[in-house]
């Protein structure tokens, strides 16, 4: 699950899941939700991109997925919208194909213009019942 | 978080006294009211993270238009000094490398007129000048391209038509960051902005076309040709994709940066690495060439402007550029601290360079006036002409706001906008509105922002700048 926070100039995304892929998969959805508040674009062809991500902890490969992600919308023109997540992705290094829309296929005009991942607060990390949360703020 | 204490110093100026990891005291122009707004909120934190930087000079300072941002404040002014191990920081800029605001005034077209077709000239304005999400503008440029608009800035878009030279000289820097080094932009930051040269963007950013309202000093007012009932456009937008980009791509640097130079931060977003350090100096540059991009982003629009004025009034329409000024920049600039001429990194993120009377970097028009300086507020109210004061030079390293400040989240400002419609609300008031999409619509309406005259009386109070004229929007284009 993902929700948006309140955060006085831009956007907070908080997303929940059973573990470190799922949360990675959940932010797609996250991603592609907060983008297209207007639901998700159905395209008539995808596009495959593979995105490999690293960092000396979760947070820090937290942040990296997140920039992965913007930049497969705003420098190649696709859109994410879901992740197959590889089975050894670990929260220092991380390995993921990613279907996207292209740009073409999306109304922009109802689209958010995230136009960057910040590092203000972001965090991500297993709470004491195993779950995984992450945070992160777009600049909009 | 525990409460932060300010000291009253004077009628709207606070002080954050010096704690902890501070090198300097923090600084706080606001009214007695913001002050209790303010007091709990995490930007005063931030004024105060700002302040234990190495070589930081004389305050960290918060503008009355201050607000929570990324690392420094949003409405942040703090200088460096280099030669004192003084940081350069992209988070002391911000994202939006040179967002700034430029102000034409209109002559040839009668006011009555205007108004009359505020409809249609919206409408034209928005087909012209390209706004929303990620849009691109009818001037696609080759990455290398980018290169000339990154070491000529506005130039190059009179070079190219764009405008005039008399242009030129009315923009801070004459709309060209001469350091500027486009070597070190990314490839992403090129296809970033390739496309979007001439757009406006999206979010806060938008183009209005105004009357002059009130004028609170005529002799001023009639020097930088605005007379009451007068047209003018305002104009607010800054280097889009590519800046945005260039920040992230320095943000990544800066965070190992600052590991590689011992320097502690209380905030990542703080990131930042000596001025005179190849680091510094290569953001230093490539925050330039993004500076440049804004300043050529402003011509080319401002160009478009007088292309739709012209189309719709005739040949007789004429728009003469007031002042372009900066909001989110670093400059090296010559301060005076304890009667000693220094050179300092000046950042000024969300907030405006407001030199005064005699300061030799204005325009021949302006010396001896203050440089203009213009303080938007939102699409449903109104906008400020200031003129900076001596006392910004004296207190502020120059400096004075940039806006109203938001007040209510994007979110919050949605669910306060559901089930009405917005675009009728301001045609009650005579304001016709353009957008690219319903979402920044409702993210914009005016009740998210703070009252700026509340803002610019503190400034004016403060005496950081001077009250010119109030002008009001009655068509508005928005991302």
């Amino acid at each position: 699950m993902w929700r948006v926070e309140d955060h006085t100039a831009d956007v907070r995304l908080h997303v929940e899941a059973d573990d470190w892929r799922g949360l990675l998969e959940e932010s797609v959805a996250a991603f592609v939700g907060f983008v297209c508040a207007e639901g998700p674009p159905e395209p008539r062809l995808r596009a495959m991109r593979k995105i490999e991500v690293r960092g000396d902890d979760a947070a820090e490969t937290w942040v990296q997925w997140w920039r992965a992600l913007l930049r497969l919308w705003t420098v190649d023109g696709v859109l994410p919208l879901e992740a197959g997540i590889e089975d050894e992705a670990t929260p220092e290094h991380t390995r993921a194909i990613v279907r996207c829309a292209k740009e073409r296929d999306v109304d922009t005009a109802g689209c958010a213009d995230v136009k960057a991942v910040t590092r203000h607060g972001a965090a991500a990390g297993r709470a004491e019942d195993g779950r995984w949360s992450g945070s992160i703020v777009l600049d909009v | 978080m525990s409460e932060i204490a300010l000291e009253r110093v004077d009628k709207a100026e606070w002080e954050i006294p010096r704690t902890g990891a501070m090198r300097v005291p923090g600084r706080v122009y606001a009214s007695a009211d913001m002050i209790e707004e303010l007091r709990g909120d995490p930007c005063l934190e931030q004024v105060r993270n700002v302040a234990t930087l190495p070589g930081i000079v004389g305050y960290s300072i918060g503008m009355p238009d201050i607000h929570w941002g990324y690392g420094f404040p949003i409405g942040g002014v703090a200088a460096f000094d280099p030669e004192d191990q003084g940081v350069i920081s992209p988070g002391g800029v911000g994202f939006d490398i040179n967002c700034g605001v430029r102000l034409l005034t209109v002559r040839g077209v009668k006011p009555k007129r205007a108004r009359q077709h505020r409809g249609e000239l919206a409408a034209e304005l928005l087909r012209a000048i390209p706004a929303g999400a990620g849009r691109g503008g009818s001037l696609k440029l080759k990455a290398h391209e980018l290169d000339h608009v990154g070491r000529g800035g506005a130039a190059w878009a009179v070079e190219r038509g764009f405008g005039t030279e008399d242009d030129l000289e009315h923009c801070e820097e004459n709309g060209c960051a001469e350091w500027a080094d486009p070597k070190p932009v990314s490839a992403d930051a090129r296809v970033r902005g390739a496309p979007q040269l001439g757009t406006l963007g999206s979010g806060n950013h938008f183009l209005e076309v105004q009357t002059v309202e009130e004028v609170f000093d005529a002799d001023a007012a009639a020097a930088l040709d605005l007379e009451l009932g007068s047209l003018t456009v305002l104009i607010h937008t800054g280097s889009r994709g590519f800046g945005h980009q260039v920040c992230d791509d320095f943000l990544e640097r800066m965070v190992a940066a600052s590991k590689a130079y011992g320097i502690e931060l209380p905030d990542q977003q703080l990131c930042s690495a000596p001025f005179v350090s190849y680091e510094g100096q290569q953001y230093f540059g490539a925050m330039g060439a993004a500076m440049n991009f804004a300043f050529a982003n402003r011509q080319v629009i401002t160009h478009r402007v007088r292309e739709v004025l012209a189309n719709r009034f005739g040949p007789h329409a004429e728009a003469r550029v007031v002042y372009d000024v900066c909001h989110n920049v670093a400059k090296l600039e010559t301060h005076r601290i304890d009667g000693k001429e220094r050179e300092l990194v000046v950042h000024r993120k969300g907030a405006t360079r407001a030199f005064g009377p005699g300061h030799p970097l204005l325009p021949d028009a302006y010396r001896e006036l203050g440089q203009p300086v213009f303080v938007p507020g939102d699409m449903g109210r109104y906008s400020y002409v200031l003129l900076g004061g001596r006392a910004a030079e004296e207190r502020a390293f120059g400096s004075c706001c940039h806006g109203a400040g938001r007040r209510l989240s994007r979110n919050q400002a949605r669910k306060r906008a559901r089930g009405r419609n917005i675009p009728k609300e301001l045609a009650s008031l005579g304001i016709s509105l353009q957008a690219a999409g319903r979402r920044t619509v409702e993210e914009e309406i005016s009740e998210a922002y703070k009252d700026v005259a509340e803002v610019v009386r503190v400034v004016d109070t403060a005496g950081l700048a001077r009250l010119v004229a109030r002008v009001q929007p009655f068509a508005v284009v928005k991302g």
